[in-house]
């Protein structure tokens, strides 16, 4: 018989003691991974939801003019002569490494037309692509284009134009009917009207030039720079850019819900190693006998810390496992409750299972560390009190 | 020297400013493979002599030595070999742990002694095997009677063959037939070699010893 068989019977022998012990710590150990497993989750949909909301980057012509500023975006017109962007880049883009993470291309060709003697701004758009990309933009009147000969004109430039749906607007030689207006998006949106991509190229004699390329690339699991370095190399003539402030959003997002679950699991992890702690002094106090008499027959202070140790690392080495199983399991049932979305699948990730038993058996081990030392300390006559 | 020796020992306990001497300016001589009987009323100090014999506390003032070893000296860890080494402890409450089967309750002294890895299930099958219970050796302590309790408490005092059995009250728990078969066996012990000190407050328990000290107040009043 050596030290761990002592330690091994005491924990097979007292059952209801062990169970307690490890339910305490599995629980806490459990919460935290189910906390982590549906944190994760959700940052994913998070993440998800704000790749496809708006763009994040941008192509645009690779040009030494000054740029022209759009909603906030650069662009360089190809009105001032440089060398623009055609639909095929638009399609080039497809063909990059990670086009998986591609989520919505959307082409833009910006022209200038006149609308009963005023300058509008005209975007040649691909609607269906525009619709997915501005999940914000809502028709406030009329509909949506559903011809190429029908346009949708911003909130603003209605206004300004005195133009309603069912209106037909000229734009360079071309009569268009007004299908709907867009309602207030706060952006240069308000002041366009947005007709179909071919139409005006055709109608302007653009060929098959675009202004520029907005992208929603899903970069929850690869870096938004990677993808711009790819678009670069797919499109030499191009320079592709990362909107910093979407994805600096994103990443914010993000820690947010990282940092919301660290900090709950690092409190659970504290709760659980407390209950192990007043568990341990407390079965300290019941065995005080016990430590005593091992005192007696020769149990130096060392030997009496290694037996609650090992006790105390079978505990959490269970608990740790029992905790993880919890922790993956019930997800399946507390997700559905907080994510509707967006599918939660849980896989076995070793790393997390690791995690897991690491954590508990050094919160367990920790936990016990001060009950050890006192038992190994106490006075064997104390302890054993008839002598 | 005699082998077990306390010269002038005092042992005092404090309770706050107060201070009570449990023993008081003790000398006496206990002689290698001598059974001795230490006979007292209650709180008249002989358990706490046996706690200062045994090692399980230190003398306030004077020196205790077993085979001249000055208990006072020994750090904790020495301490702990010491009773190891030279002692087997007998308590009334026979002080089994309870799950622990009879056997593995006799192995627990050999489970921290170097170099008895191998050979620790036999010797304490042998230890059981001497006090009768070589049949019962899995059973829980608390699947045993009072007097087999009492008879592994022996086996695990002897398991690791010390020189001195050190026994507080050994009958105190039993009934009046087991208890002298437990005397039997401390006197087979001595009777092998072992040093037996055996605290007792019965007459006829102190008759089996070949010598009884008897202290009162903390002081040897008859050696």
């Amino acid at each position: 018989m050596k030290l761990i068989d002592i330690a091994v019977n005491n924990l097979r022998r007292k059952k209801g003691r062990t169970f307690f012990l490890v339910s305490g710590l599995a629980l806490g150990i459990g919460a935290a991974v189910a906390l982590t497993s549906v944190g994760d989750a959700m940052n994913r949909e998070v993440m998800h939801t704000l790749d496809e909301f708006g763009a994040n980057i941008l192509v645009l012509p690779a040009t030494e003019d000054l740029p022209l500023s759009y909603g906030g975006m650069t662009v360089s017109a190809i009105n001032t002569g440089g060398r623009s962007l055609t639909i095929e880049d638009a399609r080039r883009i497809k063909t990059i490494r990670n086009s998986e993470n591609v989520s919505t291309v959307a082409p833009k060709l910006l022209v200038v037309s006149e609308v009963k003697g005023t300058r509008v701004m005209v975007a040649g758009v691909d609607f269906p692509a525009e619709f997915k990309l501005k999940k914000w933009w809502r028709v406030s009147s009329g509909m949506k284009p559903g011809e190429v000969s029908e346009v949708l004109v911003g909130k603003d430039a209605a206004s300004k134009l005195s133009i309603a749906p069912g209106d037909t607007v000229k734009l360079n030689g071309g009569t268009y009917r007004v299908s709907g207006v867009l309602g207030d998006t706060g952006s240069q949106d308000d002041s366009l009207i947005f007709a179909d991509l071919a139409t005006v190229q055709k109608q302007f004699r653009k060929g098959n030039a675009i202004s520029l390329i907005e992208l929603a690339a899903l970069c929850g699991g690869c870096p938004i720079e990677d993808m711009v370095d790819q678009v670069n190399g797919a499109l030499p003539g191009a320079r592709a850019v990362a909107v910093k402030e979407t994805v600096e959003l994103k990443m914010q997002a993000m820690h947010y819900f990282h940092r919301f679950s660290l900090g709950i699991s690092l409190l659970l992890l504290i709760v659980a190693g407390m209950i192990i702690f007043f568990a341990m002094t407390a079965s300290v106090k019941e065995r005080v006998q016990e430590i005593g008499l091992f005192r007696a027959i020769g149990f130096r202070a060392g030997h009496i810390i290694r037996v609650l140790l090992i006790e105390a690392f079978f505990v959490s080495f269970l608990a740790g496992v029992v905790g993880y199983a919890i922790g993956t399991i019930s997800p399946r049932f507390i997700a559905p409750y907080l994510m509707k979305a967006y599918t939660l699948t849980f896989v076995f990730d070793p790393v997390m299972a690791v995690g897991a038993v690491a954590a508990s058996v050094v919160v367990g081990l920790l936990a016990s560390v001060y009950p050890a030392v006192r038992a190994g300390r106490l006075d064997p006559i104390e302890a054993l009190r008839t002598l | 020297m005699a082998f077990i020796d306390l010269k002038d020992v005092t042992k005092a306990f404090h309770a706050g400013e107060e201070e009570y001497p449990a023993v008081r300016g003790v000398s006496l001589g206990i002689e290698s493979g001598e059974f001795v009987a230490v006979m007292g009323p209650s709180g008249s100090g002989k358990s706490t002599l046996l706690s200062l014999v045994g090692g399980l506390s230190h003398a306030t003032s004077g020196i205790v030595s077993v085979d001249g070893i000055d208990l006072g000296s020994l750090g904790p860890n020495k301490l702990s070999d010491f009773r190891r080494e030279y002692l087997g402890f007998v308590f009334q409450s026979f002080y089994l742990v309870p799950y622990l089967t009879a056997l593995e309750n006799v192995m627990l002294p050999l489970t921290v002694q170097p170099g008895m890895n191998g050979t620790a299930g036999d010797a304490a099958q042998e230890a059981l095997r001497k006090v009768g219970l070589a049949a019962k050796s899995r059973r829980l302590p608390s699947q045993l009677s009072g007097g087999e309790q009492e008879r592994v408490a022996i086996a695990r005092a002897i398991v690791n063959k010390p020189p001195v059995i050190l026994a507080d009250e050994p009958t105190g728990n039993l009934d009046t037939k087991t208890g002298d078969q437990v005397l039997d066996m401390l006197q087979d012990l001595n009777r092998g070699g072992h040093t037996v000190v055996m605290v007792t407050h019965n007459v006829e328990n102190a008759k089996r010893a070949g010598r009884t000290i008897e202290i009162r107040d903390g002081q040897v009043v008859s050696n």
